[in-house]
């Protein structure tokens, strides 16, 4: 049983850096452009947050509360980053995988400069817990309590919280549903008035606040708040995308599929403390293969009857029928 | 002056320009960024950037050929509307085939190297056949999948190493040095890892060269890649080609592992050992950039590839100056970001210029309204009469080229498509007049031949 508690536990904080992060994919690629950026914004605003945390940690303020004005900084360098992104994709009409990649490549390379310059290392540490035994009342209910509201951290419900908002714009608002039409056919979303260019940009910055908020919040739940040039992000921005493909670009279905991955990594890196897995005696690496490798199954079976917005993918041209 | 005025019109002269201005945009970016690192340096270590690499050319040389392999791999790819993010993974496999068999299998001497160049070309293909596999029956984006791929193959890499216990020397946490007769032969340049395998490099590219513009499959796989429904209605069969084309662009990442890591080198842990640390091999993703900076040609990938390897030595001399040699991954990351859209920027800006040519040439044309008019009347004159000089000699032309029998049977034809028309169209005046007109036009040449 304590297992069973433990993997839970673990599994939160892992799985809603993929949830946000799909999310800021799923607004992206609805709006009609493919963000491969996602790993460089996750990467960028999670480097912003630590760096805001290292000059912040020094004055006793709640741990809580850094954790929220760090979100906060994490979140406006993912958008002005995945502004990149946007200028190019669909003011400039590039290539977005193209673009994407790019931006993937030189995130790393300026946090393991300016780290090696202004630190001495690969990457920024902190020190603040932000780590959460128990919280208050409702961390006394039986189970649940255990499950859901002890060691853990602020960031499982702020996740949680962004979900439900990113449903409801996305399906109850006049905006959700202008995104929606760009991705699918922006021409005809055009002719109804609707400025593509605006849309796109507006999905795009969205998956940068998103993504940024979802760096960090990797590095806090996953990297116990530091940040890595070498290792970055890990590949959870290229996770999060097979994430949204499994969840076929739906929020609801989006957080499943979060979870599933999340359960999968979370089994892998806790190997030794499974009895059960333990006791096979298998490599550990085949374990840390595991997320890829079923994302490689996963995609295989979804992508013949895959529901990917029409559009995505390729530029907007006015003069184009 | 006019033919340099048509090569400057050229498709391959554009793109060339709008390579020149990435480069020139990735340059002045990483001037900025050295700036804002560590402002006193910033022009010492920029001049190191451009021009360090020249004291070390057989360096230049030795680092730009696993990067030609990849760029290849990836340019190969590009051709066919395919976009293999996935070398570094195949170059990851390329190296380890190649570590095995220089361990494990004892040959002579003069055949060891070149079978470990030959496993190194296996293992990168078999990790580029499998998400071409996935491609073409499954339909699963060769993106994801290459991706994917990058890290299946650095864990199982890391791992497989890790546990042989002939290659791997735990204390060093590296794998023991590879043997000699393993290692490529090198050109003898004293104080340089340079050797044998550049060569191979160019030649390979000059196949790939012969590959794509003097056969059928170079030519299948580029018509794929413009339109990939026109080339399917076609009857090319797209789903081999897909499998083909990754295939090969595999074999050339695992090639480029494989001259990477069999190469002899001067500087310590650079080569003939491998290093298992979870880190995805640099060497593709700079292959993407050496791909898109010479345009997916084989040609330009040459060099491409040299230039790339170029700054990158002048990057790690930039240390001289307190700098770190990141500061080319940024240049070379804005250099691919920037050539994304330099052939829309390059036009933008013929455009522009043009424009205000054209703006000024107006302005003449509105001073000088009036006699032109009186030009343009003339030349109409000359237009018009044109057409019936170059009907005559048309005529002239056919009647001597073509056979009798063929004009016999000619004259059949028309004859009795002329009767069907006087059948199907009696009431008509309007159209039998322009019929008839048309009948008249046809028949005159044989009736000139029959004469």
């Amino acid at each position: 049983m304590d297992v069973i508690f433990y993997l839970i536990q673990n599994t939160l904080p892992v799985a809603i850096p993929l949830l946000l992060v799909a999310l800021g994919g799923m607004f992206s690629e609805r709006s009609g452009v493919i963000n491969i950026a996602l790993e460089g914004i996750m990467l960028f605003g999670a480097f912003f947050g630590c760096l805001f945390v290292y000059f912040v940690q020094g004055t006793g303020l709640n741990p809580q509360v850094i954790l929220l004005l760090a979100m906060l900084v994490a979140a406006l360098a993912g958008i002005i980053f995945s502004l990149l992104l946007s200028f190019a994709a669909v003011s400039m009409k590039a290539d977005q995988t193209i673009t994407g990649t790019a931006l993937n490549m030189i995130v790393p390379a300026m946090v393991l400069l300016f780290s090696k310059m202004s630190f001495n290392s690969d990457g920024i540490t902190t020190n603040v817990k932000f780590y959460i035994q128990k919280v208050p009342v409702l961390g006394d209910i039986p189970i649940i309590g255990e499950l859901f509201f002890q060691k853990t951290y602020l960031t499982v419900y702020i996740g949680i919280a962004f979900l439900i908002i990113a449903t409801i714009i996305f399906y109850k608002t006049r905006f959700g549903l202008r995104l929606r039409a760009c991705g699918e056919h922006p021409q005809a979303a055009d002719s109804v008035g609707i400025n593509v260019y605006h849309m796109r940009y507006a999905g795009v910055t969205l998956s940068g606040f998103l993504g940024g908020i979802g760096g960090y919040f990797y590095s806090v739940g996953v990297m116990s708040g530091n940040v890595n040039g070498h290792t970055g992000a890990a590949g959870f921005g290229f996770l999060a995308l097979a994430v949204m493909i499994f969840g076929q670009w739906k929020p609801i279905k989006i957080f499943y599929a979060a979870l599933f991955f999340a359960f999968l990594r979370t089994v892998a890196y806790s190997v030794p403390l499974i009895p059960f897995l333990n006791n096979l005696n298998i490599n550990q690496t085949y374990y840390k293969m595991l997320p890829y490798i079923a994302t490689m199954v996963v995609l295989a079976f979804t992508s013949k009857k895959s529901r990917a917005p029409k559009a995505e993918g390729i530029p907007y041209d006015k003069g184009k029928r | 002056m006019n033919k340099l005025g048509n090569i400057t019109k050229t498709k391959s002269f554009s793109a060339f320009t709008s390579a020149l201005l990435a480069i020139v945009l990735g340059l002045i970016f990483g001037f900025f960024i050295m700036l804002v690192a560590s402002p006193s340096n910033a022009v010492n270590g920029f001049r190191t950037v451009l021009t360090g690499g020249f004291k070390r050319i057989g360096d230049v040389f030795y680092f730009a050929t696993p990067i030609l392999m990849t760029g290849l791999a990836v340019g190969f790819a590009f051709k066919m509307g395919l976009f293999n993010i996935g070398a570094s993974g195949q170059y990851t496999m390329g190296m380890f085939f190649s570590l095995y068999v220089g361990f494990m299998w004892d040959l002579p001497d003069n055949i060891h190297w070149i079978a470990c160049i030959f496993a190194g070309m296996v293992g990168g293909m078999l990790w580029g056949i499998i998400p071409g596999l996935f491609k073409a029956f499954l339909n699963v984006n060769e993106v994801i999948t290459s991706i994917m791929f990058n890290y299946i193959g650095m864990f199982l890499v890391d791992m497989l190493i890790m546990g042989n216990s002939v290659m791997y020397v735990s204390t060093k946490a590296r794998t023991e040095y590879l043997p000699k007769s393993a290692q490529i032969p090198s050109l003898g340049v004293t104080g340089s890892s340079v050797n044998v395998s550049i060569f191979i490099a160019i030649g390979i590219a000059i196949i790939l060269f012969i590959i794509l513009n003097k056969t059928i499959f170079g030519y299948e796989l580029k018509a794929t890649g413009y339109n990939k429904f026109a080339s399917n209605y076609a009857g090319m069969n797209g789903k081999k080609n897909i499998v083909l084309t990754m295939l090969i662009a595999g074999g050339l990442a695992g090639l480029g592992g494989a001259f990477s890591i069999l190469a002899p080198s001067t500087i310590a842990g650079s080569s003939m050992t491998y290093e298992p640390i979870s880190v995805i091999a640099a060497n593709g993703f700079n292959g993407i950039a050496v791909a898109l900076l010479g345009n997916s040609s084989p040609f330009g990938i040459i060099f491409s590839a040299i230039f790339i390897s170029h700054i990158q030595r002048g990057g790690t001399l930039t240390a001289l100056y307190g700098y770190k040699p990141e500061i080319i991954d940024i240049v070379i990351s804005v250099i691919i970001y920037f050539s994304a859209f330099a052939m829309l920027m390059n036009h933008m800006m013929v455009t522009f210029f043009k424009r205000r040519k054209d703006k000024r040439h107006q302005k003449y044309i509105e001073k000088t309204q009036a006699s032109k008019d009186v030009a343009t009347l003339d030349k109409k004159d000359t237009v018009t009469t044109i057409p019936e000089e170059l009907e005559k000699s048309g005529n002239i032309g056919s009647s001597e080229k073509t056979d009798n029998s063929k004009n016999t049977e000619n004259n059949e034809n028309t004859e009795i498509l002329s009767s069907n028309e006087d059948i199907e169209n009696p009431i008509e005046p309007d159209l039998k007049d322009v019929l008839s007109n048309s009948e008249n036009l046809k028949d005159t040449t044989p009736e000139k031949e029959v004469k």
